[in-house]
Parts: C-alpha cells; sequence; structure tokens
C-alpha cells in the first residue's frame, strides 16, 4: 500500500495509530484517488460507512478487499484493520463531508456491513450476510446468505437471489424481493412489495399505501402475512396446498381467481362493509393472513395475468 | 349460503354477535342442519387457526408487570373501568410494541394494568392504577406519550436531515395519521370489531416505528 501522509500530520497521530501506520495497515488519506488492496480472511467482516455519493461492492474469490474510491479534495478515507475486519469510512476535515463513490470488492464469503445517509448503495455476487442502510438512496443486493437487512427512507429497496433471514425496510418507495429463500419481513410505507420467486415458510409483508403482490410456495406449517391499508393484496396460491385462509377488509372487496372450498363464508356487516373470508385448503395447515383496510384482496394461480402485470 | 343466518356465521364463531341477535342464531341453529354443518366446518377453521400459536413480542413485558404489581398492589381510590377483549387485545398489542423497542418510556412510565376476569363473559374488569399526575391512564395514552416524546425527539434533531428528507419522513407520518383516523372513524362506527381494534393497534406500531427509526437517523447525524 502507498501512503502519503504529511510529517505533520504523523506526529499528531496517537501511537497505536503509528503502529498501524509502520505495519503497513491504515488509517489512509486519499487526496487522489485511492486504490489499495488489503489481505482478509474469506469470512472476513467488512464495515464501509459513506456519508455521501455511492458504494457498489462485489464479491471475488480472492482473499482480499480491494477498495478504489474517487479523487476527493476535502475528505480522508479511512481503512483500519486486516484479516478478520476491515472498516472502511470517510471522514471529512471540513464539516459534512463531501459526496464519493467507493467501489469495494470483497471475498465472496464476506459479512457487509454498509451505512451511508445520502447514498446509493449496490451489492452483488456476495454470499456472506450483509446490513445495508442509507436515507436517501436506492438499496440493491444481488446475493447475499445469512442474516440480511436492508433499509432506506427515500429510496427502493431491491433484494435478489438471497438465502437465509430477510429484512427489507423502506418508507417512501417499494421493495422487491424475487427468489429468495428464506424468512422474509418486509415492510413500507409509501410504496408496493412485490416478491416474487419466494421459497419460505414466513413471510410478513405490510405497507400503507401500495400494492403487496406475492407468488411462492405456501409451505406446511408456515406463516404468510400480507397487509396494506389501501393498497390491493394479491396472493398466489399453488395448487394442493394445505392451508387455512383469514381474509379481512373494511371497506375494499375480496375476490378469488380460482374456486374456492365450499366452506368459505363470507360476510359483510357493521358500519362499514368489513369482509372477512375464512376457509382451508386441505390440512389448513399453514396459516396465510391478507389485509387490506380500502383495497382489494384477490387470491390467484402462479403465473395468473393478475400477478404478472403486478 | 342458504339463508341470511349464514352470513352471520363468521361472526357468530368469532364471538362477535350480541345477545339478542346471538340467541336468535342460536335458536335457528337447533333446526337448520346445514348451518349447523357451516358453523362446523368455520369453528374447525378457527381452531385450527388458534392452534397454530402466539406469535410472542421480541422482548416479553410480563416481568415488568408482575415486579410492578407484587410491588404496588392496588389500594384504595383505584377507578373501575369495562374494557372489551377487544380493546384489551388492542391495548395489550400496543403494551407488548412497546415493551419491544420503547423501555426508555417505560422507564418513566409505570402505569400498568391488573386484570380480573369478570362473570361476563365477553368484558372485564380492569382496574388502573391511580396514574400519576405525568402517567398516561391507559396503555392507549401511553401511546400517545410515546408518539409525542419521540416527535419531540424527532423535531430537536431536525435541522441534521436535509429539508427534503424531513419533508418525506413527516409526509409518510402523516400518511400512517390518516391510516389511524380512518381506523378510529371505522371504529365508532363499529366498535365491537376485533379486527378493527387489533388494526388500530397495529397501524399505531407502525407509527410508533417510523417515528423511532426518524429518531435514530437523525440523533446519528446530530
Amino acid at each position: 500500500m502507498t501512503l502519503s501522509v504529511p510529517f505533520g500530520r504523523l506526529v499528531r497521530r496517537s501511537r497505536a495509530e503509528l503502529l498501524r501506520l509502520l505495519v503497513g495497515v491504515a488509517p489512509m488519506v486519499a487526496c487522489a484517488q485511492t486504490d489499495t488492496t488489503i489481505p482478509v480472511q474469506p469470512n472476513a467482516r467488512i464495515q464501509i460507512q459513506n456519508f455521501a455519493g455511492s458504494i457498489r461492492v462485489r464479491g471475488w474469490d480472492r482473499n482480499a478487499v480491494r477498495i478504489v474510491v474517487g479523487e476527493s479534495r476535502h475528505d480522508e478515507v479511512h481503512v483500519q484493520g486486516r484479516d478478520a475486519a476491515v472498516s472502511i469510512s470517510t471522514v471529512s476535515r471540513s464539516g459534512v463531508p463531501a459526496p464519493l463513490d467507493y467501489e469495494i470488492t470483497v471475498p465472496v464469503r464476506a459479512s457487509l456491513d454498509i451505512g451511508g445517509t445520502y447514498t446509493e448503495i449496490a451489492i452483488e455476487g456476495v454470499r456472506g450476510s450483509v446490513s445495508a442502510t442509507t436515507v436517501q438512496g436506492e438499496v440493491s443486493l444481488h446475493g447475499g446468505d445469512g442474516v440480511i437487512s436492508l433499509k432506506s427512507v427515500e429510496g427502493g429497496v431491491t433484494v435478489q437471489d438471497a438465502v437465509g433471514r430477510i429484512e427489507v425496510n423502506g418508507v417512501n418507495k417499494g421493495l422487491t424481493l424475487r427468489n429468495i429463500n428464506g424468512p422474509i419481513a418486509a415492510e413500507t410505507v409509501n410504496g408496493s412489495i412485490v416478491l416474487d420467486g419466494i421459497d419460505s415458510d414466513d413471510v410478513d409483508a405490510e405497507t400503507v399505501n401500495g400494492p403487496v403482490t406475492y407468488e411462492g410456495t405456501i409451505k406446511d406449517g408456515g406463516r404468510y402475512r400480507f397487509g396494506s391499508h389501501n393498497g390491493t393484496v394479491v396472493v398466489s396460491i399453488p395448487e394442493r396446498v394445505n392451508a387455512t385462509v383469514a381474509a379481512v377488509t373494511y371497506q375494499g372487496t375480496f375476490s378469488s381467481r380460482f374456486a374456492l372450498p365450499n366452506a368459505a363464508a363470507d360476510t359483510a356487516h357493521g358500519g362499514g362493509t368489513r369482509r372477512r373470508v375464512n376457509f382451508a385448503f386441505g390440512n389448513g395447515s399453514a396459516r396465510i393472513e391478507a389485509e387490506s383496510f380500502q383495497g382489494s384482496i384477490i387470491l390467484a394461480r402462479p403465473g395468473d395475468a393478475v400477478i404478472r402485470q403486478r | 349460503m342458504t339463508d341470511s343466518w349464514t352470513d352471520r356465521l363468521s361472526e357468530y364463531v368469532d364471538g362477535e354477535l350480541d345477545a339478542t341477535t346471538r340467541a336468535a342464531l342460536e335458536a335457528h341453529l337447533a333446526s337448520c342442519a346445514s348451518c349447523r354443518a357451516t358453523r362446523d366446518e368455520l369453528q374447525r377453521v378457527v381452531d385450527r387457526a388458534r392452534g397454530m400459536g402466539y406469535r410472542e413480542p421480541a422482548n416479553d413485558l410480563w416481568g415488568a408487570i408482575e415486579t410492578s404489581i407484587t410491588a404496588h398492589p392496588p389500594r384504595a381510590g383505584r377507578r373501575l373501568v369495562t374494557v372489551s377483549w377487544a380493546r384489551l387485545a388492542a391495548a395489550a398489542a400496543i403494551v407488548a410494541m412497546l415493551a419491544g423497542g420503547f423501555a426508555w418510556t417505560l422507564a418513566t412510565r409505570r402505569t400498568l394494568l391488573v386484570v380480573t376476569p369478570a362473570s361476563s363473559r365477553d368484558t372485564l374488569v380492569t382496574v388502573l392504577r391511580q396514574p400519576s399526575p405525568t402517567g398516561a391512564a391507559t396503555t392507549v395514552a401511553s401511546y400517545r406519550d410515546a408518539a409525542a416524546d419521540l416527535q419531540r425527539a424527532f423535531d430537536a434533531n431536525r435541522s441534521t436531515l436535509r429539508p427534503e428528507t424531513m419533508r418525506v419522513i413527516e409526509e409518510n407520518l402523516r400518511a400512517i395519521d390518516l391510516a389511524i383516523a380512518q381506523t378510529d372513524s371505522a371504529l365508532r362506527r363499529d366498535p365491537g370489531s376485533a379486527y378493527l381494534n387489533e388494526y388500530l393497534a397495529a397501524t399505531m406500531q407502525r407509527k410508533l416505528k417510523l417515528l423511532r427509526r426518524a429518531v435514530e437517523i437523525t440523533s446519528a447525524r446530530s
């Protein structure tokens, strides 16, 4: 690693920092573009903090982390640690950090902890646990294995081809989850939730303003909960499932694109137009709850046009 | 669906009918095999759903409740309030929610419920300890207090985020407020609805979650 640190700075640093410098590990100043590679363990924990700009992470088959950061006149890029854990962050020398664009390459099995404020986050080709949080910016993950937590306030969140326990939180945009294997908790306020190609026995998806669409497995003994205040809830029900369905809407409608069991009871009463429907398929061992206060609830078969168009 | 009573069977199974309607329906069931069969099938569905168990909150508040009850038994001057099962469920949901995320709020509010089942089938007599001057009288009030506290904390650090981000968060908080207001309005028209009570509690919980997240974001940058 090439370091460029003024002497005056060096004498102000702590002995611990100086020791790190002497052994060739950061902190490091990046007045020019940074491009450095650090050896790490295959399952190293990589922390990345960037106040504004972007963070792009991809996996490779080397036991090393490569860090490429665009030029910044005012801010420093600090890289600390090696082997088991590496921390990468932007530190401003003049108030609020300027936007920086990070391109980080990590071992495929590394676990990632990524944070930003006005930051776009894109991760691909990894097979470890992932935590990524931003305020203003999209978050996208392609891959991931383990505990996965993705959050954005103003941006949409997309996760694809992930395995593990998935938690996805948005606020002002939608959430898209495709080809996921594992328990899912997805929640936003003003946006849609699309769950497609899901293989899970525990799914919880809720929004306030927006539709919720689910296409995936309904496993025996599983729990599936879908809710929206204003939007339509569409749930795909494969044939020959064993599930108890409880659907309720206050001012919306309930419909099914296929014939329901004879025991389905549809009630409407009270001051509004509340509709509650309960019935079971097969031995009813899975539990499906669908709620929409003033939107529609639609059951459909996998591949139905009503799902595809969403 | 063969007669007008079949549309009321789901409410019957859920225990949502008033006593008069319930008695009339039971009289009808005695003479209608079709309705009895539908009721039995619905009952099986409901039993199966109940048998799936209760989803525990992340943190159990009962220990704190029990400690509080033991340490401070109800005294003279307590207030009697009748609460329906549905409203109690809503309150319990809020308590569970508070336990899950707002320990600091609970630490300053010691109002808790002492519940004694009454003889009536569908009501409980709930004894509330006399609230302290600054405490909340009910868990719904605790929600309001928690929301107000979080809102103040959020407002205190609003300068740490860009105005457009603050505006987005506030718009989303208002969207949840609107959902709460709509649910509350529906509850006024349909006060016995367990669904609406539970939904109101869940929507309040959502509001607090967003507020807590907003406070975390602004605090981290203050």
